[in-house]
């Protein structure tokens, strides 16, 4: 096929990249995607690797797939001096999608009009009945666990499949958070706890985050690219790392320059139109780099925002034991892997709490797990430790809260040409911080998490309070391309085309103007799949 | 030049644990460490988790594992490295197990690079020993990582006890 033959670009195939093919595809379109990495061959995933196997096969040499090492060695980034950001990115066809934590929670209509009511910047230009429709599409596409509750804080669904059972230490966890008057939830996973779409369900393996043997959790390749790749319409050019997104005398795209990895050969693709999902990070890097005299800062970035209001969530860990759990015997607690209930956010805007926004908490890893890191902060050593650590090995209690980092025009990315990769491309610099809103957060996230564990009776490991994890742990990095009905102060519309270039669609987490307090991969779908709906409707009206 | 036992190595090989570069003789060499430093590494892990009713740190070759482990990092080995220095010019090689512990328990309680030292060695040996078989299954009775038609959750009543 000739490559003029291609109706657009995608750049990227993870969610939002495998969204895009597979949407455009099934509609007709003809599509090449752009992948910076390779396929991961499921079968060399180490999902059924023991640790003590694991140490065996490492000394025979072999080596599980290393999803985040690509990325670092050919595009790495900077950050100022003391102001570290953890930005843990994948190279590989169906990118984080392989090893996400697959918590789906559906962002809810006051996640878009918040910004509204507390004049936080701007606020989505999107409203929750705009999107419902699409989360319930994604939702019966991929499939995804879940309870019957419903808030405004997290809206409901009809398309869940059954949740899985309760691991001894959320049934106690839920009761004392109940008792402090906390709603707990099921929680929501795209894994499959029943057989879905022709795909087999779970086996309760436990071992998500390496990679799932059989696809019982959705990732792009096998959920999006295998049926995009079945029309016929799709063509996925792997080891290809795009630089530039090019641009004609009148501003618009017209094709995409990139280099092949294992040669460093430097190619430039025509490009009627181009889709960008390159993940929040890389598409705004590509963006910022795409200097041409119609678009001297960066291309579609006239208002000067692309790389600015760079947000995700901070989060910390505390953990503890139940002590009715001291001494049982030890239990097989992988389920599907992470935490099967969930605290929802609680606290309104209306309400006097001296901060915005607010948090949710995580609750992954309650139980008996596959080491016992948690003696290293026990007291002691010899027989008694040894003796502790057995007696509240079934008993660990973790609790993760994740807190909305309010977007700041100078948190951002930059690419000021100080550093190249290998191909002679600038590399992104990371200029990262909280403010005075996320540490009057800290305190109150403290105070309610203490709170439960007192009321469930719970011993806790020693923790400092206030203490956070890395900035960047999250992976939820949003705002550096973001969609708003104010040209001059957001990048894209709410279609996720670009206000200055309209051929250009932005369509991962970086058109998110706020970050949330929730897991995005659920809503990049959604966003993903409305955005190029409406890209194909565009195309068939001949105006992109 | 230190002798696995022949006990040590049948656990070893039992536990799907075969120390690396184990001779044919039964002798385990360690690259990283020096035979002394990693004879004192043996007695110290095995002080830390010891054995009880199943194997302790030593039998199932932590010390090995260290060794090969710490082979490319620089600022754990150099921690433990310090450290053991440190105990040999206080002659723990020669001390009774009443002072090795007394020793150990000493900069457990200190601040500072003995204390550096401590919380290192205690934090590697944690996370060796329980990723070995007889660690993770054999000591905590760990099941997963396996093959399930259903997920069953908690089966029994468990209550929280009385509200303070």
């Amino acid at each position: 096929m000739a490559t003029q033959d291609y109706d657009l670009v995608v750049i990227g195939s993870g969610a939002a990249g495998g969204m895009a093919a597979w949407n455009l595809t099934r509609k007709g379109a003809k599509v090449l995607m752009l992948e910076a990495g390779e396929k991961y061959e499921r079968s060399h995933f180490w999902s059924h690797v023991k640790p003590w196997e694991a140490r065996e096969r490492r000394r025979r040499g072999e080596r599980s797939p290393a999803f985040e090492s690509l990325p670092l060695r050919e595009s790495p980034y900077e950050t100022p001096a003391g102001q570290s950001f953890l930005l843990r990115r994948v190279w590989g066809v169906g990118g984080k999608t392989n090893i996400w934590g697959r918590v789906s929670l559906r962002y809810g209509d006051l996640n878009f009009t918040e910004p509204a009511i507390d004049g936080w910047e701007i606020p989505w230009p999107v409203r929750y009945r705009d999107i419902a429709p699409y989360y319930d599409n994604v939702e019966r596409l991929i499939g995804v666990c879940g309870g019957d509750d419903d808030s405004k804080f997290l809206p409901g669904s009809r398309h869940h499949l059954p949740p899985p059972n309760l691991r001894c230490g959320e049934v106690l966890l839920r009761k004392g958070a109940a008792r402090a008057g906390y709603k707990v939830v099921r929680g929501r996973r795209a894994v499959l706890t029943q057989d879905h779409n022709g795909r087999a369900k779970c086996h309760y393996c436990g071992a998500c985050g390496r990679g799932c043997d059989i696809g019982a959790f959705f990732n792009s390749p096998d959920y999006l690219l295998a049926d995009a790749f079945a029309t016929g319409n799709l063509t996925l050019r792997e080891n290809a790392i795009v630089s530039h997104i090019l641009t004609g005398d009148d501003g618009k795209a017209n094709g995409v320059r990139y280099f092949e990895r294992l040669t460093g050969e430097e190619r430039t693709e025509p490009a009627k139109r181009v889709v960008v999902a390159a993940s929040t990070v890389d598409s705004t890097r590509i963006l910022l780099n795409s200097k041409s005299s119609a678009h001297p800062n960066g291309i579609g970035n006239g208002s000067d925002v692309i790389g600015r209001y760079l947000c995700e969530q901070f989060r910390f860990h505390v953990f503890a034991f139940a002590p009715q759990l001291y001494g049982r015997p030890s239990t097989n607690d992988d389920g599907i892997s992470g935490g099967h209930i969930y605290i929802p956010r609680f606290e309104s805007p209306e309400e006097k709490r001296g901060y915005l926004r607010g948090f949710g908490i995580q609750l992954w890893g309650i139980g008996c797990g596959s080491n016992a890191q948690f003696a290293e902060r026990l007291p002691g050593f010899g027989l008694e430790l040894k003796k502790e650590v057995r007696k509240r090995y079934p008993a660990l209690i973790q609790m993760h809260p994740y807190g909305e980092v309010l977007p700041y025009r100078d948190n951002r990315i930059t690419v000021d040409g100080t550093h190249h990769d290998r191909f002679g491309v600038p590399t992104i610099r990371i200029e990262y911080k909280l403010g005075e809103n996320e540490r009057k957060m800290i305190p109150r996230m403290y105070d309610v998490v203490e709170e439960m564990l007192h009321s469930m009776k719970a011993e806790p490991l020693p923790y400092k309070r206030g203490e956070l994890d890395e900035l960047g742990s999250a992976i939820h990095e949003h705002g550096t391309c973001r969609m708003g009905d104010d040209p001059k102060k957001s990048a894209l519309n709410g279609y996720m085309q670009m206000h200055e270039v309209p051929n250009v669609f932005v369509v991962d987490g970086s058109g998110f103007p706020t970050p949330t307090e929730k897991n995005p991969t659920l809503s990049i779908l959604a966003f993903a799949w409305r955005a190029t709906d409406h890209m194909a409707e565009q195309m068939r009206l001949g105006n992109v | 030049m230190l002798k696995t036992t022949r006990r040590e190595a049948l656990v070893t090989i039992a536990a799907g644990i075969s120390a690396p570069a184990l001779h044919s003789q039964g002798t385990y060499e360690p690259t990283t460490f020096s035979m002394e430093e990693y004879e004192s590494l043996g007695t110290l892990v095995d002080m830390i988790l010891p054995a009880s009713d199943t194997p302790g740190a030593r039998e199932v070759g932590v010390h090995a594992m260290l060794d090969e482990d710490l082979a490319k990092s620089d600022e754990a080995l150099g921690i433990l490295r310090d450290g053991l220095g440190r105990l040999r010019e206080q002659g723990f090689a020669d001390m009774t197990a009443a002072q090795r512990v007394e020793a150990l328990t000493r900069y457990s309680e200190s601040t500072g690079a003995d204390r550096d030292f401590f919380e290192t060695l205690k934090g590697l040996t944690i996370d060796a020993y329980y990723s070995t078989e007889v660690g993770l299954v054999q000591e905590l009775g760990y099941q997963g990582n396996t093959y399930l038609a259903e997920f069953p959750g908690c089966t029994h009543e468990h209550e929280l006890g009385e509200a303070d």
